[in-house]
């Protein structure tokens, strides 16, 4: 048998038990008694069978557990490599599309940045997102119940709500991106798209339209048109610099700004955007001859980063900072600090003041470009729960 | 005498449901499923120890069945088979699910295609 040596003795019991109570029911049917006992024996058939399929049916966990396994490996291969073949056509038709973008954009001499990004490319890659957790959700259980040799209709639930499960999981805590609210809404739909599907008897293959090559090749250049026309619509112009004033008035004294680096010898160097998001660097050095004039005059030198909202061509500037970084001054300076990063992107100005020594606050200069803040970027967990 | 081959390929798929269908009405060990398979059904499912034994120890290692040693009156002491809601629930789906299979098998066997002229 193949049975643990701790269940033969159970099941020889068993069986005993059954052979004495078929062999007294032969015996009542009015057969001898050794005649009796060989019906009783003959009706249990190949002894050696019949230890097997009592081994499988009583190891039959240890059998679900493989086959559950299998399955699970099974969903999760073919989930990375749908995502993959998603992923490597996405990436196809954004190239496709880049080129044709880049080519217009030289042959027009138009000045656009920032394609693909903003409300409209969320959307899509919301939209992308749902496609693809329903087809999982359309395809995957017919695969697992194939692993698990169940029918379809067996497995679904389970499929549907491990799926939930799952992709819940990976988009609420593991997935990290530039979170704005159309994904922060839109990418908790996915899961749900998968089960829903999931519940749904998938529809037959046949029922797909089929296409022929022309209609395929069709296909693909409106799907590369259409992303071309994506990119133009989300694009920003980059002729923003040129035409706008900016008021600095609630900043303090604007007026001092030219005397000051005239007599001072001071220049700001605003240094780039570096380790990591939103931290930017700023270069303060000077070459003034009186250094200790200059350090005499000024005790403070202060980095504002201040929000700022456009109205017509004026930038019109808050009534406070949102974040200071402080230093005592010295002749040369390099210092840094966090640009925010609130939940919804606004524009703000940095500027460097000056503080001297009676308290006066000087404005030395401003970084001279609004920029919209960095967006924000995590997993959708931190920006439901931590993001202001 | 020997089985019909169709008969008893038939019996092993079958196996699970009638086991269940008969313990939904009360505890039973081995011999008294045998007995009550081969009753209800006039004597055409006579189900053999070596399908019958390997199917109950099956749906007790799913779930589907509880086991327990009990002395009896005289004789050796049995092991009673109880269906759990797990059981029940199986019975149910296999009940819907041979009501489906049996329907189609009929429907094809009626369907007959006009001969052509």
């Amino acid at each position: 048998m193949d049975l643990q040596p701790a269940e033969v003795g159970e099941v020889l019991e068993e069986l005993n038990s059954h052979l004495s109570d078929a062999a007294a029911g032969w015996r009542e049917a009015g057969l001898d008694m050794d005649v009796a006992e060989q019906r009783a024996i003959r009706g249990l058939g190949d002894p050696a069978e019949l230890g097997r399929e009592l081994g499988r049916a009583r190891h039959r966990r240890k059998q679900l557990l493989a086959a559950v396994g299998g399955a699970v490996f099974s969903a999760l291969g073919f989930g990375a490599a749908s995502f993959a073949v998603v992923g490597l056509l996405a990436t196809a038709v954004v190239l496709c599309s880049l080129s044709v973008f880049t080519a217009i954009v030289q042959l027009t001499g138009m000045s656009v940045s920032g394609w693909f990004t903003g409300p409209a490319a969320n959307a899509g890659t919301v939209a992308l997102a749902l496609l693809w957790f329903a087809w999982m959700g359309w395809a995957l259980p017919a695969r697992v119940a194939r692993r698990l040799g169940r029918s379809v209709r067996g497995v679904r639930l389970v499929v549907g709500i491990a799926g939930l499960a799952v992709g819940s999981a990976l988009v609420w805590t593991v997935f990290s991106a530039d979170i704005d609210w159309i994904l922060a809404l839109g990418l908790p739909l996915g899961p749900a798209a998968f089960l829903f599907t999931a519940l749904r008897p998938a529809p037959s293959v046949r029922s797909f339209p089929q296409t022929t090559a022309r209609g395929r090749l069709a296909l693909l250049l409106a799907v590369v048109v259409a992303t071309t026309a994506a990119g133009f619509a989300t694009a920003r112009a980059n002729d923003y610099a040129s035409w706008w004033e900016m008021n600095l008035a609630s900043i303090g004294s604007p007026s001092d700004t030219e005397p000051l680096l005239a007599s001072s010898g001071s220049s700001v160097d605003w240094g780039e955007v570096q380790g990591g998001p939103g931290r930017l660097a700023v270069y303060v050095l000077s070459d003034s001859t009186d250094a200790a004039a200059f350090e005499q005059r000024f005790s403070e030198f202060r980095l504002e980063v201040w929000p700022v909202a456009t109205e017509g061509h004026e930038v019109q500037v808050g009534p406070a900072p949102l974040v200071v970084a402080a230093t005592p001054v010295a002749p040369e300076m390099v210092t840094s600090l966090d640009l925010p990063t609130p939940r919804n992107a606004i524009l703000v100005e940095t500027v460097a003041v000056l503080v001297a020594k009676d308290g006066t606050r000087v404005l030395l200069e401003a970084a001279g470009e609004p920029e919209l803040t960095p967006p924000w970027r995590g997993t959708l967990v931190d920006w439901w729960l931590t993001a202001r | 005498m020997g089985r019909d081959p169709l008969r008893t390929e038939l019996m092993k798929g079958a196996m699970a449901y009638l086991v269940l269908s008969v313990l939904r009405e009360g505890e039973l060990y081995g011999y008294q499923i045998a007995v009550k398979i081969r009753e209800r059904s006039d004597g055409a499912f006579a189900p053999s120890e070596g399908s019958l034994y390997p199917t109950l120890h099956r749906l007790e290692t799913e779930g589907g069945l509880e086991a327990a040693w009990r002395a009896g009156d005289r004789g050796p002491r049995r092991r009673w088979y109880r269906i759990t809601p797990a059981g029940l629930a199986k019975l149910a789906a296999l009940e819907e699910e041979w009501a489906a299979f049996s329907s189609a098998v009929h429907r094809v066997a009626a369907r007959r295609e006009p001969s052509p002229a």
